[in-house]
């Protein structure tokens, strides 16, 4: 079963290695950016779209957990990166919750400015994956707009925007709202702070300790097995799609239509569920060579919490309870 | 569409997440007694399968992309319990690992794109291919199932969006979570649905088909959760069931302290002829006259003459009530399906199984 191992090249790699044989050479993006013609747009751009997708995920589920040849970590990013996985999940799910319960703005407010300040200390916005955590405020933004104006939530106006026509049911003038805006603000403050407080420990925290943990905290055995047997996995799927992706795209002649694109990714996705079964037959027929009786192993014991630990999960049940009754 | 967190309020997460370990807990029973061990490295892989299909970007009709979500795909090829299973570890690992959708959230998440989808999309797949089906009978019933599988499961998003105006306010009566009513919420997001990405996933599951039906059929007749080998089924552990009863009825008394905490009101369409009357600045004769009719031995889950007592007293009471109310529940289940079941039909035998 050596495609079940996923390769860490650069890192892993012995250094005299040449770099044509590190398979991670095709997560270094050779394909040129979208065309931005009007011809060559959304058609010519659906494989490399999904090839950006899959090769940002390809990176994060390979990212080496320790790059000898990086820049070292800011001071917080390493005091966060050394606490317990299991005290960074309850600290960091005891502050979601609170914040999801919490009404008060100010303290949504508070509590968010020094969340983003330690997300900043810990280099967060510097992560692969950071697009995917900023997307979520972004989003809730756009979506909370329309909440601002006197149409959705009436008030004291702020800010007129424009007359409206006289039409029965519509006020006279498109305002922005008080009530509309502190609605508008809760919504932004509460996501960007729920997003940040869970992709916290999902970007200090290698991905097995994180699920390793999650058994420390009482999810059942076989589920831990399962998620951490699916983070495996999705790294040889990702890889065979990208491999199709990038053949199809070296195949290319012609412009595709958008019919023979659908019809395409389809069949890519009939070949994935065959190659998914296939594989899935093959690890069990390892996983039995290997002794599985059907029984998952006990989870090796979490080590004990340091001061630090105990420090960081005390802070937080501190906070949730200043959030929720303060 | 997935839900980030903070979009929705705990009246509406924690009942979500009550909902899936109920159906994650059952899904487990059914797959475990079908697939023995085989099921842990094929669960994960369908997983991954469907985390994997999440990434590929269609052209829709118009010039834009969308994305095809895939459960009713894997409900197909998989069967709906284990599409269920291995939809819902794909949310679940995307929410932890990669920030993509909220982790209060899962439990809504996976509702709507794990149950709703695969069950609505296998439903119609089943209903309309029928049980020999021809190539074009496949094709169509399987784009249908992609649609309505696709806007049923957005239909429900919409509607957990809209509910929250009307489920979680402050006191000036300001939505705390998601700011849109159903009327809002429910045209907004069907629109791009019923147009758009219904169509991406009606034609990706419709094609997905074919191509599997032209080049490995046997795939299609048999999916992979089927029975496979004769296995006496495992009867589920009631004894966790009881005790998560019990756990949840100790809990009971955070209905009580959390709206007090936060100051809310009675739930929409539970006010009382006095809580109407001081809204309406009348109550309507008959609504006193109906609820004089029947008076409840317990009351607002008290006992009676005690709806003034101290906090600690009515959570006892709160707790009693719970207790109360799983007894008599569990006790009139029990005698109609003693009454209803046929005579010869024993209960299963205790534990079989071996699996973890």
């Amino acid at each position: 079963m050596t495609h079940a191992a996923p390769s860490h090249c650069p890192s892993a790699a012995p250094p005299e290695l040449p770099a044509w044989l590190c398979r991670d050479g095709a997560m270094e993006r050779p394909w040129p950016k979208p065309g931005r013609g009007r011809r060559r747009g959304v058609r010519s751009a659906v494989l490399r779209q999904t090839l950006d997708a899959l090769t940002g995920l390809l990176r994060l589920t390979t990212a080496p957990e320790t790059n000898p040849t990086a820049a070292p970590l800011p001071f917080l990013a390493r005091g966060l990166r050394n606490l317990d996985a299991q005290a960074k999940l309850l600290a960091a799910g005891v502050l979601l919750l609170a914040s999801a319960l919490t009404p008060s703005l100010a303290v949504l407010a508070t509590v968010c400015l020094l969340t983003l300040t330690l997300a900043t200390g810990a280099g967060l916005f510097r992560h692969p994956a950071a697009n995917w955590w900023l997307l979520a405020p972004l989003y809730a933004m756009v979506l909370a707009a329309p909440a601002t104006l006197n149409l959705t939530v009436p008030g004291d106006p702020v800010l007129v925007l424009c007359q409206l026509p006289a039409v029965r049911g519509l006020p006279g003038q498109l305002t922005v709202t008080l009530p509309g805006l502190v609605v508008a603000g809760r919504l932004v403050l509460r996501v960007t702070l729920c997003a940040t407080l869970a992709w916290l420990p999902a970007a200090t925290t290698a991905p097995h300790q994180l699920l390793g943990a999650l058994r420390g905290l009482g999810v059942p055995r076989l589920a831990v097995l399962l998620l951490n047997q699916v983070f495996r996995y999705l790294d040889v799927l990702a890889r065979a799609a990208t491999e199709l992706y990038l053949a199809r795209l070296s195949r290319r002649l012609a412009p595709d239509h958008a019919r023979s694109l659908r019809s395409w990714a389809a069949a890519g996705m009939g070949a994935l569920f065959r190659r998914s079964r296939v594989l899935g037959q093959e690890v069990h027929l390892a996983m039995l060579s290997r002794g599985w009786t059907g029984e998952a192993h006990p989870w090796p014991p979490a080590p004990s919490w340091r001061a630090a630990d105990c420090f960081a999960a005390a802070a937080a049940a501190l906070a949730a309870a200043w959030m929720l009754l303060g | 569409m997935h839900i980030p967190d903070g979009y929705l309020g705990p009246q509406t997460f924690l009942p979500a997440w009550g909902v899936m370990v109920a159906a994650w807990g059952i899904g487990m029973h059914r797959v475990r007694n079908r697939l023995r061990s085989g099921m842990v490295p094929l669960l994960a892989l369908s997983a991954a399968f469907c985390f994997v299909i999440m990434m590929f970007n269609i052209p829709v009709p118009g010039g834009t992309t969308g994305h095809a979500v895939g459960a009713v795909l894997a409900a197909i090829l998989l069967g709906p319990w284990a599409a269920m299973l291995a939809v819902s570890l794909a949310l679940i690992l995307q929410a932890m690992l990669f920030g993509d959708g909220g982790i209060t959230a899962i439990g809504a998440n996976c509702l709507t794109m794990a149950v709703v989808m695969p069950f609505t999309g296998w439903g119609v797949y089943r209903l309309l291919a029928g049980r020999a089906p021809t190539p074009r009978r496949q094709w169509l019933a399987g784009a249908a199932a992609g649609y309505l599988g696709l806007n049923a499961a957005a239909l429900l998003t919409a509607v957990l969006f809209g509910l929250q105006p009307i489920l979680a306010h402050d006191a000036a009566g300001r939505p705390l979570y998601c700011p849109f009513g159903l009327g809002i919420a429910v045209p907004a997001m069907m629109l791009e649905h019923l147009l758009f990405f219904g169509w991406v996933e009606a034609a990706v599951t419709s094609a997905a088909l074919a191509w599997l039906r032209r080049v490995e059929p046997a795939l299609l007749t048999a999916p992979a959760t089927e029975p496979a080998a004769a296995g006496r089924p495992v009867a589920p552990r009631w004894h966790r069931l009881a005790w998560g009863i019990v756990v949840l009825a100790l809990l009971s008394p955070l209905g009580l302290w959390l709206p007090m905490r936060f100051h809310a009101g009675a739930a929409w369409g539970e006010w009382s002829a006095e809580e109407i009357g001081q809204q309406l600045h009348r109550t309507p004769a008959g609504l006193e006259r109906l609820e004089a009719l029947w008076s409840a031995p317990m009351p607002d889950y008290t006992l009676p003459g005690q709806e003034d007592a101290p906090l600690h007293r009515l959570s006892l009471h709160y707790v009693l009530a719970g207790l109360l109310g799983v007894g008599a529940a569990a006790a009139l289940t029990t005698g109609l399906a003693k009454l209803l079941l046929h005579p010869r039909q024993k209960p299963l035998p205790k534990k079989t199984g071996t699996l973890a």
